[in-house]
């Protein structure tokens, strides 16, 4: 299959250009607002944002010509937009920020450029999630809080480089979307020869799914990291939809997380503390529900237009370099910036599931849509938690937030689908 | 948004149902398949279309239509912040001295006065504990608000710096350093006002504070008992006694009641109140009238004027000199009134349930010195507008003189009070509450031809009268002193 019969170059060269444009007007805007001049303090990470776009794209042009050309600029956008978010609202962690769009972008060009198909992936779909879950364990077992805090340890040193950290269930996302990827690919043909069966036969096909699946779930929900935890059972769900059709499953899944989410509630105070909040978060406005209080109070400062980069208080919001980052795009950019966000998630899974709707081979199929799904329940989950949509689940907007591994990984898939949506050389996608 | 999916295609072929079935609820049902991938694609891009539109409309929700409620909030900080940004108001005194102003950059911003004594007068502006008197009487001016929603909107979208008003006020600076200085070693309040348009040049409560140090002093003056954050001239509540005396008998003359030769044999009569006996000490040969009555302030003979007035009529009269309403300032002088009149005879000597502040004796007197006619005080004489220019003070109402007494029974009674120094004035020793606490009152009107300033001055806890004389005469002397 090949989508793009004429090289994306040109109509992908000007939507850089316009990505180029907003991340720069906005990194001028904030360095006049926050020092009067213009000072590489804050244009260093657009220009630094600038160099890799400019060389991803040249290497693509070079060794990828037949590509979506949406794609990649959607991701520069909200890159760019993130790196310059982080300018203004943690300028400590700024360049640790870019560091890691570099890593990202070159595990992006790997990616993209380097396989001569999938098969490395598919094949080896338990070894790779043995390799996630062990990353997991290891996280239980010697976990950090990069503030040093014995709360939310999800992080893991790296070895020799014990200031830089890496949250595996960030990677076990990914694995965890390649081996039900691969494990669909396998059992698609059972499915579509003989698609119902008796429960004991449903229990076959489902039973090393289900229980993988489930193993993953308990180590999340041991470590309290909810929002993955969250954003597993909904990829896992809507893969399960995509590969067998039957509505049931969802509407089970989703009594089935209903009733996870009750018992969580009685159970961990994180969960109880979460969802009083979300529930009411007036009476407790300056205890409990603070931090949701005031990411409401910043959308309703933005308004329509708002405040303009640098002239908001978004700091007021505490973490909100990471799970609020959306919140502080509504308070200096508006309505306007958010629905400019959303749109932006909105055609990422458009020329993804497009991906996949055009697909000739089931992996491929899965691998994009099971992408797409977690880009679009990953934003979904952490908007609708910042507009008081949805209870917090502590997941960090793809591309903007702050946070390496989220970053690294999010670039990792976005290869993955820049690649699935490129001509390979032998003219198919997987060998 | 996704091609339209090819009918049929997929697998779609309803399976023969096996033997072994368990009820479809309880473990995976077993509903046919008869959608293809593609049309599971497309359901899984609605679903996605779905959940934003929900995120959008969540949005559009706190962020539109429930924005103004959730921002006028008062825990919301960045109401906080704004207020640290605006650049408020300076207050002058009549003469354009600076009385407060407002330094510093940023979010850094001092309230500075630069008259410490001031305090009281000009209350305060604290970003922590609010604010009093004129910084909060006109607050709405010094921070520079702005009536058209047009403006206010103009101004946040532009993120332009809010800068308010400047204030003038009709207080004069030098004369309240001196009144202040002159009152430091004692505890009361002292009001002048200048006539005719009833202008207050000086307004001392002691005692008061340092506005430049609230922050600091703030839990210490909330709990000092001596109240110094109280302005005592408009809020301090005090038992009149005798002070009452000219206006009682001014209506009394009014009405035709008396004369102030009316002979009053009660004269130097003795009055009991809560237990301890008041009269008068009048020279020897003097004639028994009210006219001696009221210059010697004798309680008896007031009391006789029970025969004539009900508790309603007295409370007439009391309303008529003001002493039941507060006086419209853009500063607070709202004050409980106690219980009606019962006892008649008790109030016409100031003493029951009736309480006075300084300034409403003040104006009353200036009613009297003023032909009659009631006036309305003054504390601000000019405001800037929205373009800079100075323009009158507009009063929230619209003032207007009323006859009260005529001008010649105001006369008799001002020409009756005792003159000392080429000042007409009174003193007073006023029992105050029933522990039984003297207060020292002083009231004046100067220069004698033709009065321009009016004086009420009291001393709480001083029980020589002659106290409170010296120190308004000194301030009168030297005010007349002054070209």
């Amino acid at each position: 299959m090949n989508l793009h019969r004429e090289p994306g170059g040109r109509k992908e060269l000007w939507l850089l250009l316009l990505a180029a444009a907003f991340v720069f007007s906005n990194g001028v805007a904030l360095s006049l607002v926050m020092g009067g001049q213009l000072l590489f303090r804050y244009l260093g990470t657009p220009l630094a944002w600038a160099f890799l776009i400019g060389g991803c794209y040249y290497l693509l042009n070079r060794y990828r010509p037949y590509r979506d050309p949406l794609l990649f600029p959607l991701v520069a956008l909200l890159t760019g937009w993130g790196v310059l978010l982080q300018s203004r609202l943690a300028p400590n962690f700024m360049w640790r920020q870019v560091l890691w769009l570099g890593v990202g972008a070159a595990a992006f060009l790997i990616i993209v450029i380097l396989p001569q198909d999938l098969r490395w992936l598919r094949r080896y779909r338990y070894t790779w999630l043995t390799l996630g879950l062990l990353l997991l364990l290891a996280t239980i077992v010697l976990g950090v809080n990069p503030s040093g805090l014995p709360v939310a340890q999800y992080w893991l040193t790296l070895p020799f480089v014990n200031w830089v950290f890496f949250q595996p269930s960030e990677l076990l996302k990914l694995l965890l979307v390649v081996f039900l990827a691969s494990y669909f690919h396998e059992r698609e043909k059972q499915f579509q020869d003989n698609p119902t069966h008796n429960w004991r036969q449903q229990l076959a096909y489902l039973g090393p799914l289900a229980l993988m699946w489930g193993f993953c779930l308990i180590l999340l929900v041991w470590q309290r990291d909810l929002g993955a935890a969250a954003l597993f059972f909904i990829l896992f769900l809507a893969l399960l939809y995509l590969a067998t059709g039957n509505q049931w499953y969802i509407l089970s899944g989703f009594i089935l997380l209903l009733m996870a989410g009750v018992i969580a509630y009685f159970a961990f105070d994180v969960v109880a503390l979460r969802v009083d909040a979300w529930w009411n978060p007036w009476p407790e406005a300056d205890n409990r529900a603070f931090q949701i209080v005031q990411s409401l109070y910043a959308i309703a400062s933005g308004s329509l237009l708002g405040q303009g980069i640098g002239q908001g208080f978004p700091g007021y919001i505490p973490v909100v370099h990471s799970d609020f980052a959306f919140a502080a795009i509504a308070e200096e950019w508006g309505l306007l910036g958010t629905l400019g966000i959303i749109l932006c998630f909105v055609l990422l899974a458009y020329r993804g599931l497009r991906l996949a709707y055009f697909a000739t081979q089931p992996f491929a199929r899965y691998l994009a849509a099971g992408i797409v799904i977690l880009f679009s329940a990953q934003a979904f989950l952490i908007m609708g938690g910042v507009t008081k949509l949805l209870p917090l689940t502590g997941v960090t907007l793809p591309f903007v937030s702050y946070g390496g591994s989220s970053l690294f990984v999010s670039w990792l898939m976005m290869g993955l689908l820049v690649y699935l949506s490129g001509e390979n050389q032998d003219g198919s996608y997987e060998g | 948004m996704l091609p339209p999916t090819i009918v049929g295609e997929g697998p779609g072929v309803r399976g023969a149902r096996s033997p072994v079935q368990l009820p479809s609820f309880i473990f995976f049902p077993m509903s046919p398949i008869t959608s293809s991938p593609r049309e599971r694609i497309h359901r899984l891009m609605q679903a996605v279309l779905l959940a934003f539109t929900g995120v959008a409309l969540a949005l559009a929700y706190w962020g539109v239509a429930r924005a103004p409620a959730i921002l006028a909030r008062d825990d919301n900080p960045r109401l906080v912040e704004a207020a640290l940004r605006i650049q408020r108001g300076r207050i002058y005194d009549i003469h354009n001295v600076l009385l407060a102003e407002t330094v510093g950059e940023g979010n850094r911003l001092t309230r500075v006065y630069p008259i410490p004594s001031i305090g009281p007068a000009v209350g305060y502006y604290s970003f922590r504990h609010g604010t009093s008197g004129i910084e909060e009487g006109l607050n709405s001016t010094l921070r520079g608000d702005s009536t058209s929603a047009w403006e206010m909107n103009r101004r946040q979208l532009r993120h332009e710096v809010q800068v308010g008003r400047d204030v003038r006020l009709t207080l004069n600076a030098t004369w309240q350093q001196q009144a202040a200085t002159l009152m430091e070693p004692y505890q009361g309040a002292m009001v002048l006002l200048a006539l005719p348009d009833a202008a207050i040049r000086v307004m001392v409560s002691q005692p008061g504070y340092d506005p430049n140090l609230l922050d600091q002093q703030f839990a210490e003056l909330t709990a000092d008992s001596r109240a110094p954050l109280l302005n005592r001239v408009t809020q301090g509540q005090y038992q009149p006694g005798m002070v009452l005396q000219p206006f009682f008998l001014a209506a009394a003359l009014e009405q035709g009641l008396l004369q102030l030769s009316t002979p009053a044999p009660t004269l130097t009569d003795s009055v009991i109140v809560a237990g301890q006996t008041f009269a008068c000490t009048v020279p020897d040969g003097i004639p028994q009238n009210y006219e001696s009555a009221l210059i010697y302030a004798c309680p008896a003979p007031m009391q006789r004027l029970s025969m004539n007035w009900s508790a309603a009529a007295l409370e007439d009269i009391l309303d008529q000199f003001g002493f039941t309403q507060n006086p419209i300032l853009p500063l607070n002088t709202d004050v409980p009134f106690g219980e009606p009149v019962q006892n008649v005879p008790l109030a016409l000597i100031g003493q029951e349930n009736l309480t006075v502040t300084p300034l409403q004796v003040a104006l009353a007197l200036a009613t009297l010195t003023n032909g009659g006619q009631s006036l309305r005080p003054q504390l601000v004489s000019g405001v800037q507008n929205e373009t800079g220019v100075w323009q009158p003070y507009l009063p929230p109402t619209p003032s207007s003189l009323l006859p009260i007494i005529s001008a010649g029974t105001a006369r008799q009674i001002m020409q009756a009070l005792p003159v000392s120094r080429g000042i007409i004035g009174h003193d007073y020793l006023v029992l105050s509450g029933p522990e039984g606490n003297m207060n020292s009152w002083y009231i004046a009107a100067a220069p004698l031809a033709n009065p321009r300033y009016v004086l009420v001055l009291v001393l709480e806890g001083e029980e020589d009268s002659q106290v409170a004389v010296a120190v308004g005469q000194t301030l009168l002397q030297t005010i007349l002193a002054t070209p």
